[in-house]
């Protein structure tokens, strides 16, 4: 164990933070020092103190307050959206690997399609049409991601069909669905995760990236992309309200990113 | 190895293939498209009705539906849309009422300009960088680079940018932060979206490098003792071409992202900004024709490196699927 931790210093890191990131996130309204929604005029744009270790923004709310609150609103729905991608990467990619040449072509058209478009084109049609609100954001953002779940897993699925343990359990009268869920799922799993892994930091930023341009969460919400806009307008006057956020963003996504890099190379 | 005749026949074939996909694939799109246009929430005669300050009455709601055929089935409705569509009448902006097109022509100059600067600047950093690292892999030197790229795959470009504008534009103002009217206003934007894609780029090219390498006819090549002027050229970069073609083709979407994000920033009066701010005003003919502007720029800039695998590598077939990692 120690010897694991020894060997892997900056992975272990990331994942200590990452911890301790979702307990804080967990446990916001009981261990942030104010409330984040508290405006108090004396004391806004105050550098960072003791007393307000992040400063304070234009209304006088204390920012590490609103950093801690903001975990809620920045990281937990990235988990959200990146489980519901995986469920249809999962049925739709399986589906597929089984399906005919003809069907499955067709599919892979489609998420060829949809792989091809910008992300943000996807979001900006999405959102421009049905309306602002997180769940057309979320809605965006999965469509913009379930391809490339779809193809990976339909390729690790047809990769996976030719081995021989799929044989031998089929041989000993297994069949269907249940080598699909006991062989084949678990057999996928680590490349799956390590990918998800992966993804988690590029939707940190793209969640966080739309709240910045104003589509996804909005003012007075304590998600960070949402803090970093403020920040930017007062950059001249109080720049520690665009770095801190910022950085939050920063370390979240590096830390997985760092993690799933190590997992990568472990296969 | 087939006859000169034949391969051309097979290239045409599937070029003709390739060329009946782009428009379904835009077809389909622009299905979508409407679909979504549809399900928008507020009933488009009641919403004009409104919008010039009268009361939306059943009556006159009726009569204008019917007058704009919203009466007829959808899929009625989606053809006469996409007759004037594919024709390029994309309407008038609900905001300003000038045409969509000729508003979006207006602005595609700066944005071309900024994605296109840094796409090359792209190249021309990573591609070294990528090669240099990729053939001294696991040395200090690569793995300390390798280290801060995955640090720098993390940093998200409004951060970067505004990093970039608060050190270059407010501690030490030497740089116009805000506009496009001077190539000085272009360099904090460039820059920004060239550090951010550059990252990417590095890696892909360095793993291209280190899978190349072991080829039998590089290291053949290699052994053989040929000059670097030979070697990195006519040899290394040239397999890797197309590889590099579709690195290329694939983050074309993520610039236009990344311009977006930038060209808010820095308040750059662009199209993608444009674009943006049209949700804003829920302007649906401009959310509309930009959408399709640029999927169909998108989809065509595809086709048009299809042909380029074709002459970088004559055993691409129909069949084949295309060289990804």
């Amino acid at each position: 164990m120690i010897s694991i931790i020894r060997a892997n210093k900056l992975p272990t890191a990331a994942l200590l933070y990452i911890i301790l990131l979702i307990i804080t996130g967990l446990a916001a309204p009981w261990i942030s020092p104010y409330d984040p929604f508290h405006t108090n005029h004396q004391q806004k744009l105050l550098p960072p103190s003791v007393a307000h270790p992040f400063g304070t923004d234009y209304l006088g709310r204390d920012l590490l307050s609103r950093v801690i609150h903001g975990i809620s609103e920045s990281v937990f729905p990235v988990f959200i959206v990146l489980s519901v991608v995986m469920l249809i990467g999962l049925l739709v990619g399986t589906w597929s690997a089984f399906l005919g040449n003809k069907l499955d072509m067709l599919m892979m058209s489609l998420t060829d399609i949809f792989t091809a478009l910008p992300s943000m084109l996807l979001t900006i049609v999405v959102v421009g049409f049905l309306g602002f609100g997180m769940e057309n954001v979320y809605f965006a953002v999965i469509l913009s991601w379930w391809a490339k779940y779809v193809r990976i897993i339909r390729g690790l699925i047809h990769d996976v069909k030719k081995e021989p343990y799929i044989t031998a359990s089929r041989v000993s009268g297994a069949f269907g669905l249940r080598i699909i869920t006991r062989h084949m799922i678990p057999n996928i799993m680590p490349q799956i995760g390590t990918m998800l892994i992966l993804d988690v930091s590029k939707v940190i930023l793209t969640l966080s990236g739309l709240s910045f341009l104003g589509i996804g969460a909005q003012p007075p919400s304590p998600e960070w992309g949402v803090m970093l806009l403020d920040g930017k307008n007062y950059l001249q006057v109080a720049p520690w309200m665009g770095f801190f956020p910022g950085f939050m963003i920063f370390l979240t996504a590096a830390s997985f990113q760092i993690i799933g890099e190590r997992l990568r190379r472990e296969r | 190895m087939a006859l000169p005749e034949e391969r051309s026949e097979v290239m045409l074939r599937s070029m003709i293939h390739r060329l009946f996909m782009l428009v379904v694939t835009f077809v389909l799109f622009s299905l979508f498209v409407f679909t979504l246009m549809r399900l928008a929430p507020g009933d488009p005669a009641s919403m004009l009705l409104l919008e010039i300050g009268a009361v939306p009455e059943q009556s006159i709601v009726a009569d204008l539906q019917k007058q704009w055929g919203l009466d007829q089935s959808f899929i009625q409705q989606y053809l006469a849309w996409a007759n004037h569509v594919f024709q390029g009448e994309l309407g008038h902006s609900f905001s300003s009422g000038e045409p969509v097109l000729s508003e979006m022509i207006e602005r595609l100059g700066s944005t071309s300009k900024l994605i296109a600067s840094s796409f090359l600047l792209t190249l021309f950093i990573s591609i070294p960088i990528g090669i240099w690292m990729g053939l001294n892999e696991g040395t200090m030197a690569d793995r300390v680079v390798y280290s801060m790229t995955i640090l720098g795959l993390s940093i998200p470009l409004y951060w970067l940018a505004i990093l970039l504008m608060y050190a270059l534009g407010v501690i030490w103002p030497v740089l116009p932060v805000v506009g496009s009217s001077t190539t000085r206003h272009y360099i904090l934007p460039v820059t920004a979206m060239t550090l951010v894609q550059s990252v990417y780029f590095i890696r892909m090219v360095r793993s291209y490098t280190i899978q190349y390498s072991k080829f039998s006819y590089i290291e053949a090549a290699k052994a053989r003792g040929l000059r670097p002027s030979i070697f990195y050229p006519s040899y290394l970069l040239r397999s890797m071409f197309i590889p590099i073609l579709t690195l290329i083709t694939t983050s074309l979407p993520s610039f236009f992202g990344a311009s977006i994000i930038t060209e808010t920033i820095f308040s750059f009066p662009g199209f993608s900004k444009y674009m943006l701010e049209a949700i804003f005003r829920r302007d649906f003919p401009v959310i509309q024709g930009s959408a399709l502007f640029v999927a169909a720029f998108i989809f065509v800039f595809n086709f048009m490196t299809d042909l380029l695998y074709f002459l970088a590598d004559p055993r691409v077939h129909l069949d084949k699927q295309r060289w990804e990692v």
